[in-house]
């Protein structure tokens, strides 16, 4: 059973299409280590019992030209999921069930996928460290004493601590990536307007957006592609007519020029920042 | 609002941002048409509701 929980996400979808894992093998696994990661606090509401039921029902009749077959995945809990609480981390929210479904989960739902639960988050999105929850801190599956980063910390939480086998977080002001970097996975944030924003509890509207948090680069270009969608719905959404990342993988950067804005570097960093810093870049 | 040539031209400036003819053109953004696309949905509109009631959402009163 822990065996699955360490799959990354293109491997339980080849798994799951020639046969070799169910969708409901692969959703029990991910439960059950989620119901045994407590202390994590990385869900704020969980969908199990209902999982479980679209795993069967998936698994009844499938449908392997998906590009998410049967994969069970929760999702930051900033997303209005339909008929299923969304708090945004508040007690404000802590009765608001949307009677609609935000577009990018709407994209990963038609594309096969299970939704797991609600994972935890700073209070709308306003927090780098996953303290500001009303629903408590969420701890790092690295070592208890640290914190996940924030706001997507419940996300980079449950990624990392295998409960889930990828996520989506949004990202304003390093929302995904910092979580991501703190516990060790791979988050991007999409090129602004590339995916929609409807549905998204709003931060700052301008910079805001959703994007991957998984355990490596090919499982967030699978994730992006399905995400990512043109939406009338998002004034501020562009249709880029590019959407195949996952073919665009080469497995070889060489040769690339990175952009590294200079204002990372600043007066006053720790040593341990700066040499590895110095050495790398 | 609709975000014609005009008013990029003054956003353009304000910004202190040029703009040449061709990309302010790219820019503009026109409204849709006004058409009703969600039908029958007042049901589901006011589930959210705090009080219980078929017509409006009802909060307290907050202008004296």
């Amino acid at each position: 059973m822990s065996d699955i929980t360490k799959q990354s996400l293109t491997e339980l979808v080849e798994n799951i299409k020639n046969k070799k894992l169910s969708s409901t093998d692969v959703t029990k696994a991910f439960i059950d280590r989620s119901e045994k990661s407590e202390k994590l606090n990385a869900y704020i509401t969980n969908d199990f019992t209902s999982a479980l039921d679209k795993a069967k029902k998936f698994d009844q009749k499938p449908n392997f030209d998906l590009k998410l077959p049967g994969i069970p995945m929760a999702v930051k809990d900033l997303f209005c999921t339909k008929n299923i609480k969304t708090t945004a981390g508040s007690k404000i929210l802590n009765n608001f069930i949307p009677t609609y479904e935000s577009t990018v989960t709407e994209n990963i739902w038609n594309e096969g996928a299970i939704l797991l639960g609600k994972l935890n988050c700073d209070e709308f999105a306003m927090g780098s460290s996953n303290e500001t929850s009303f629903f408590g801190n969420v701890q790092s599956p690295i070592d208890k004493n640290l914190v996940p980063g924030g706001s997507s910390g419940g996300s980079a939480s449950a990624v990392a601590g295998q409960l889930t086998p990828v996520t989506i977080g949004t990202d304003t002001g390093g929302s995904i990536r910092q979580p991501a970097s703190f516990t060790g996975i791979v988050g991007l944030k999409p090129t602004y307007g590339s995916c929609s924003r409807y549905g998204i509890v709003a931060f700052a509207s301008s910079l805001d957006q959703a994007g991957p948090m998984a355990q490596n680069v090919k499982d967030c270009a699978l994730l992006h592609e399905v995400i990512s969608s043109y939406d009338p719905k998002d004034s501020t959404s562009i249709d880029f007519k590019r959407n195949h990342y996952s073919k665009e993988l080469t497995n070889n950067i060489k040769g690339k020029k990175i952009g590294i804005p200079k204002e990372y570097r600043v007066d006053g960093m720790p040593k341990e920042i700066v040499m590895p810093y110095r050495l790398i870049i | 609002m609709s975000i014609d040539l005009k008013t990029i031209k003054h956003i353009s400036k304000l910004a202190r941002i040029s703009v040449d003819q061709q990309r302010a053109e790219k820019l503009t953004l026109k409204l849709r048409t006004d058409e009703v696309k969600s039908k029958n949905i007042r049901e589901q509109i006011i589930k959210n509701s705090p009080q219980d009631n078929e017509d409006y959402f009802v909060v307290p009163k907050v202008i004296e």
